[in-house]
């Protein structure tokens, strides 16, 4: 089932469209820390300088991480899978969070080009993308082989 | 003792490696982007008010400005605000004309200390000559949820 030809379509489509979404992402917020660093304020669940250091690192790591998910190698893209699994669950829960406070704002995620999205659109796409991470996540885990080594299927 | 090898082999060095990579970039980002962010919150922009000026006046002297959407305001809305927001500005204005222009202040609030409606509605109010003195309250809503100065609104 792991290694069958529609479950690698399947797990090369989740990583391109995650290495696709955190590239674009990490680009289309790089260009403009002041005004994530906004977004990121919007929330109300860090002091204004963490939202700060915050703007200026996450942008970076967001292309870090769509580059180790493009790069052919296992030891980079799981690592990268895990920590993109744990930054869409953190933005799901903060944006969840803005909803039941009752707080109308724009999450942020992809700079200016996110403005105006309604919230069932990103609860959506939080969703897709949290899926795709799993998925390449559950494909890179190692497996021990007979001679101690780990062998992932991706 | 090999378990705690291929678990750091594995898992915490790579990650380690792809967390640390971005900091050098971000340090020089903070240093020399020319839209680098703050480090402190702005001081107050042209017509912002604190919430604690406000209360300090006379409570029949001023009316509250709500930006947001009328969805949003129907969830919840200070007691005695009004609604008027860019996007139904026409029919929002309509509805409470008299009110708007019957000489008392307007404080217009949106829904963070970031948030651009409020401003918009300001320089609106303004330039129709609806109002002479319109204020917007710095932190909006957020500031006046921790206020406690929030209902329900009518369902």
């Amino acid at each position: 089932m792991k290694g069958s030809t529609a479950h690698k379509i399947l797990v090369w489509a989740a990583l391109l469209l995650l290495a696709g979404a955190f590239g674009y992402a990490g680009v289309s917020k790089v260009l403009d820390p002041s005004e994530f660093q906004k977004s990121i304020d919007n929330y109300a669940v860090v002091p204004y300088p963490v939202a700060a250091a915050a703007a200026l690192y996450l942008p970076y790591l967001e292309i870090t991480l769509a580059v180790a998910l493009l790069l052919p190698m296992p030891a980079l893209r799981r690592p990268a899978a895990l920590i993109t699994l744990g930054l869409m669950g953190v933005f799901t829960l903060a944006y969840i969070s803005t909803l039941a406070r009752g707080l109308n704002i724009d999450c942020g995620c992809f700079g200016k080009a996110s403005e105006g999205w309604p919230a069932w659109a990103i609860l959506l796409r939080d969703a897709v993308l949290l899926l795709a991470s799993g998925l390449v996540l559950y494909s890179t885990w190692p497996r021990r082989r007979l001679n101690n080594t780990s062998s992932p299927s991706l | 003792m090999a378990r705690a090898r291929f678990f750091l082999r594995t898992w915490v060095a790579p990650v380690l490696i792809l967390l640390g990579l971005p900091v050098l970039p971000a340090v020089v980002a903070g240093l020399a982007h020319p839209k680098a962010p703050a480090w402190k919150l702005p001081e107050l922009g042209e017509g912002e008010l604190l919430l604690k000026e406000v209360l300090a006046w006379p409570k029949d002297s001023y009316i509250w400005v709500d930006a947001r959407s009328e969805e949003v305001f129907a969830k919840g809305h200070t007691p005695g605000a009004l609604p008027l927001n860019e996007s139904s500005w026409d029919t929002l204005l309509f509805q409470n004309l008299e009110t708007f222009s019957g000489g008392k202040k307007l404080v217009v609030y949106c829904d963070s200390r970031q948030c651009d409606a409020s401003k918009g509605v300001r320089e609106r109010l303004l330039a129709d000559k609806v109002a002479t003195e319109v204020y917007i309250l710095h932190g909006g809503w957020q500031e006046l949820e921790k206020s406690a100065l929030v209902r329900e609104g009518s369902r």
